[in-house]
């Protein structure tokens, strides 16, 4: 073993446990023993994409490139880049070519259905996803987003019974505590949701989209929240046909009713959609400001 | 300015073609009596600059520090052969021999025992956290020095204790302290004593930091970044991670060893990145929250470290109130920013003056204390996710009204 395959073994396991800043102190060791060697400088882009560095990601898997074209890890590492920074054209060509090479890889499958999902191609990332699960059944990746697939279909029985088999494998992973907040929060499950939410928040507080997700989360189940539940539960066609009902309801109402009954319906009626606007915000507001 | 050895690997992590960093980098191994290492950055030097003399003479003092007599004069001869050869100075033969004995950052090394001396750090020596050093000389340092006593009472000596907190908050210098008091061996452990490529290695390293430390009893083991060895394993990817953890939880459980008069203290700035299991009774049981300093103990250390500096009179109160959460790696960034600018002023012609109090605040006021975004994020932890292990970290949060 070389003390250049050590370096990159503890390199690797720095980016594993978030210490990007060391990883990148070590990789300059690394660096400095080998300067054209493309592990070496694609773990140095990796530690720079992980320190939200993408200019520098992206300068370094280029540079591990045109020191070895065929590098499977640096062009994995462009595409995740380019995936961040939304440049999905680019992300489409480079895990094409991969994939070109490289077939049967689960890997990229679920890399390239994750784009796709990104850019709204459901049914071809629907393929990709069961292409991907036909060659590793237990393919993280692959399995989220089955799972999430089957939510954006509406298929909550196809979902719980992806989360379910994810939970039986690994019930611990935090990609499966991800999942299974989504697939809760959809069925309207958002008490047990925000329960596992907070659990993942324990483990994650300095994600900022954990932190948003687990305040709307309390939010949706907050007793405040119970005269809007079945606008929430029912969306946007349900709103759409209270208004409807409501209007014409209220017009019709005052042909055969007094006005103080028809003010009796339509002022609470009012008084909920004046709250509908208005509760939501400043209920977020303070949950965010004195916490739960 | 002479660059420190972090700042030369970052600028050749950045252009590894940078033949000035990387002279500047071999000279450096070199003087810390890493030859090896000094060695093939020259040979990378000769390589980048062959019409440069100094690589060859680099690489000549090297080798001839090594006893490869025979190479250094060849590269000697090469770099004769230079133009550039009158202005570098030849290898001087009597350079000191302790030069290739101290240092010597090889590959890896054995985790460091650090002997108790008379200089060792006692706990007077660490500033202010009063309640804190109170807290420990009851729950850790009385169990381990009157064993005796604890016993007829059925309480236990040695165990785990995770210490965590900020950055910079003095963490280390504690478990040191605590380490002379107890009056043990000291054993340092750094993830790269650990870490090894092969499977089951790293496993072994662990098992033997720990066998040494049972050797020498009393002793206390100390893990410093802790979450790097105990990585929660429910966010890890590989089963490296797993069995490595597996294997600290099976050391530091009692059953199966017995580290009765063994002080297992771990330091860690994201207690929320350490495996959950870690912190079960019989291992890291006894958490220690590390606050950043308080007003008094700023007011120390800004006294302690301004002493050899030429300052007027100084408010060291005053200072301390304008630095809150400022840790002390924070204050020596506030007072290098002093000494900086007053320096700046003086060689632009202003009469040479000490240290004033208006050049304290203005350095502090552009600073911010790196403490915060670690107190943000705990925040989080205490306000949303309603974790009750947290509970010192919530107290001092509404203390400095961050809560």
């Amino acid at each position: 073993m070389s003390e250049l395959d050590d370096l990159h073994h503890q390199i690797e396991r720095l980016l594993e446990v978030g210490r990007a800043d060391e990883a990148r102190r070590l990789a300059g060791r690394a660096l400095a023993l080998d300067p054209a060697d493309p592990d070496t400088l694609c773990l140095l882009g990796a530690a720079a994409a992980e320190a939200g560095d993408h200019d520098e990601a992206k300068r370094l898997a280029h540079a591990a490139l045109a020191s070895s074209p065929d590098h499977e890890p640096a062009r994995v590492l462009l595409f995740d880049v380019l995936m961040e920074e939304k440049a999905y054209a680019e992300a489409e060509a480079v895990i094409l070519e991969l994939l070109r090479d490289n077939p049967a890889d689960p890997d990229h499958m679920a890399g390239y259905a994750r784009l796709l999902l990104r850019v709204y191609q459901l049914e071809k990332a629907r393929a990709l996803v069961a292409e991907a699960l036909r060659h590793d059944p237990d393919h993280a990746l692959a399995q989220v987003l089955d799972a999430l697939l089957h939510v954006i279909r509406g298929d909550d029985r196809l979902a719980s019974a992806r989360l379910g088999r994810m939970i039986a494998a690994d019930p611990d992973a935090a990609h499966v505590v991800h999942t299974a907040i989504v697939v809760l929060g959809e069925r309207g499950k958002h008490r047990e949701a925000l329960e596992l939410a907070r659990e993942l928040l324990r483990a994650r507080p300095n994600d900022p989209e954990l932190v948003d997700t687990v305040i709307e989360l309390r939010l949706a189940s907050h007793w405040a929240m119970l005269p809007l539940r079945p606008f929430i539960r029912g969306g946007w066609p349900f709103a759409a046909v209270m208004w409807a009902v409501a209007v014409f309801g209220l017009i019709a109402l005052r042909l055969f009713v007094s006005d103080t009954a028809a003010v009796a319906v339509g002022g609470p009626y009012f008084a909920l959609v004046v709250y509908s606007w208005t509760g939501p915000p400043l209920l977020r507001r303070w949950l965010r400001w004195r916490g739960f | 300015m002479a660059r420190t050895r972090t700042e030369l690997e970052r600028a050749l992590a950045e252009d590894p073609f940078d033949g000035d960093a990387r002279r500047e980098y071999a000279r450096l191994l070199e003087e810390a009596g890493d030859l090896q290492g000094a060695l093939r950055q020259w040979e990378l030097v000769c390589r980048q600059r062959p019409e440069s003399a100094a690589g060859f003479l680099g690489a000549g003092r090297c080798h001839q520090a090594l006893g490869a007599s025979e190479r250094a004069a060849t590269c000697v001869a090469e770099a004769r052969s230079k133009s550039d050869f009158a202005k570098t100075s030849p290898p001087d033969g009597q350079r000191p021999a302790l030069q290739v004995l101290v240092g010597g950052a090889g590959p890896r090394q054995s985790a460091e025992v650090v002997p108790l001396s008379a200089a060792a750090v006692r706990f007077c020596d660490v500033v202010g956290h009063v309640e804190l050093k109170k807290t420990i000389e009851v729950k850790i340092i009385a169990p381990f020095v009157r064993p005796g006593l604890f016993a007829r009472f059925g309480k236990r000596a040695g165990g785990g204790v995770l210490m965590y907190g900020p950055p910079g908050c003095g963490k280390t210098l504690i478990a040191r302290a605590i380490a002379s008091e107890c009056e043990a061996s000291f054993t340092a452990v750094g993830i790269s004593e650990i870490l090894n490529l092969w499977l089951g290695e790293s496993e072994r390293n662990l098992a033997a930091v720990f066998d040494r430390a049972r050797q020498r009893r009393p002793a206390v083991l100390f893990f410093d970044e802790l979450d790097a060895l105990a990585f929660a394993r429910s966010k890890s990817h590989s089963d490296h991670t797993r069995t490595l953890v597996n294997e600290f939880l099976n050391q530091l459980d009692g059953v199966a060893h017995d580290n009765q008069g063994v002080l297992i203290l771990a330091a860690t700035n994201m207690p929320w990145d350490v495996d959950p299991a870690m912190k079960r009774p019989g291992r890291f049981d006894r958490q220690v929250f590390v606050p950043p300093p308080d007003d008094l103990a700023r007011a120390e250390m800004f006294r302690i470290k301004l002493a050899a500096v030429p300052t007027a009179a100084i408010d060291f109160m005053r200072l301390a109130r304008a630095t809150p959460q400022f840790s002390g790696a924070d204050i020596d960034g506030v007072i290098e920013a002093a000494k900086e600018h007053v320096i700046a002023e003086i060689l632009g012609g202003a009469p040479e003056r000490p240290i004033e109090e208006p050049d304290l605040l203005a350095a502090a006021r552009e600073l911010q204390p790196s403490t915060l975004d670690w107190l943000r994020t705990a925040r989080n932890l205490v306000k949303y996710a309603g974790d009750g292990s947290y509970r010192e970290v919530e107290a001092y949060l509404k203390q400095v009204k961050l809560l």
